[in-house]
């Protein structure tokens, strides 16, 4: 497990690097990269779904992002993208190509769909956590200025 | 105030967010931002991922507007974050024109890591996801090598300014290849399957894919679904590359 964290950081910090981050941001991103995947090895583990085990690796890796974004004033993609590679779907991609090359459609369709699905739970958990988190800054913005 | 030049500065942070990968709302909020950090009347932005497009009225009711044709794409988010953070600054201060285009030029100028560092990251990378999916040491070996070489055609055929989609199918094409040349050149036991996906997640479209949902999320359904697009031929774009060259090296 641990191995898997400290390999997840450190695929998500050569993302980073490779997207041109600074060295302080690349490093603080590429810890959502691990945060996403204990939670969605755990969701695997809990809920034997796994588009319930992305949707929770992007809601976390997402929350964590927001909120660094926003502590260091950097856009929210700086964070979120290098996190989320390690997340996407590549086996899914992988699968689909094998099985219709070898003629087996029912199979390519049955892992095409699941792919899709997969990046559909991960774009669905970025929404959650960026909705919520903008109704949450709304409120507290209201009720700062009506106690004013 | 020179509102001329005003607007092709405000264009060229535009154009510079849009060139490197940062999101179309927010290439549209810091045009809008800049512009109206000045003393002007009116300032709107309409920006597509191929083009941009300004209009600003001034306090005589004249209107100055610039369309932009935008070509060149790279990932540099760290120019993003400049340009955000200088943006931000103009709205609290509003900066001399020439202050600001000294910025944004230097902004612009701004050269990426070396060409040595990507390699050693592009190898990281291939090496992390083997062993995050599952490889062994081995094949985690054989992907940092496969990694490199990745790297090295994606930069290459950046100069050359290929299509995009080209460039991958180029790519699942290079990576299946190496990988079945070298697992049969490596006498150790290996497992290919592990290896091709932990080589093309250098490929995969992570920053359209964020993009896409970016945009998608801001309404901006235009730019959504073109990204969306994007990331999607570029995913099929792989699978093809990759699948054609494991039928044609009979490595299945």
């Amino acid at each position: 497990m641990v191995l898997r964290l400290i390999m997840a950081y450190m695929a998500s910090l050569s993302f980073a690097y490779i997207f041109n981050l600074n060295r302080k941001t690349a490093l603080m991103s590429a810890i959502g990269g691990s945060i996403g995947w204990y939670f969605y090895s755990q969701g695997l583990l809990y809920f034997q779904d796994s588009n319930v085990a992305y949707f929770l690796g992007a809601v976390f890796l997402s929350y964590y992002g927001e909120i660094m974004a926003r502590q260091t004033k950097t856009p929210v993609t700086s964070y979120i993208t290098p996190a989320l590679i390690p997340l996407v779907p590549g086996s899914g991609l992988y699968n689909t190509m094998l099985q219709s090359l070898e003629g087996n459609y029912n199979g390519a369709l049955r892992e095409g769909i699941t792919t899709l699905m997969a990046s559909g739970s991960l774009a669905i958990g970025i929404l959650v956590v960026f909705t919520l988190i903008k109704i949450y800054y709304l409120i507290k913005r209201r009720i700062s200025h009506e106690t004013n | 105030m020179d509102n001329r030049r005003l607007i092709k500065l405000a264009t060229l942070a535009g154009q510079i967010i849009l060139e490197s990968g940062g999101e179309i709302y927010r290439v549209e909020d810091t045009i809008t931002m800049i512009l109206k950090s000045y003393d002007v009347k009116d300032a709107e932005s309409f920006v597509t991922p191929t083009g941009i497009m300004v209009s600003l009225t001034d306090n005589k009711g004249d209107v100055i507007s610039l369309i932009h044709r935008v070509s060149k794409s790279t990932v540099d988010l760290e120019k993003v974050a400049l340009v955000n953070s200088l943006s931000r600054r103009i709205m609290d201060t509003a900066l001399p024109l020439d202050e600001l285009e000294k910025e944004l030029n230097e902004i612009s100028a701004k050269e990426p890591y070396s060409i040595p560092f990507q390699l050693l990251m592009a190898a990281m990378c291939g090496f992390s996801f083997t062993v995050l999916f599952g490889g062994s040491f081995v094949d985690a070996l054989i992907a940092l090598v496969i990694g490199i070489c990745v790297r090295l055609l994606q930069l290459g055929t950046r100069e050359i300014k290929l299509n995009g989609i080209f460039i991958n199918i180029m790519g699942g094409a290079l990576v299946a290849v190496l990988v079945t040349l070298m697992t049969s050149l490596v006498p150790l036991e290996t497992d290919t399957d592990v290896i091709i996906i932990g080589s093309i997640m250098l490929l995969v479209p992570g920053i359209a894919f964020t993009n896409a949902i970016r945009d998608t999320l801001m309404g901006d359904y235009l730019s959504g679904v073109s990204k969306g697009m994007e990331a999607f031929l570029i995913a099929v774009g792989i699978a093809i590359g990759a699948g054609s060259a494991l039928a044609v090296m009979g490595g299945i």
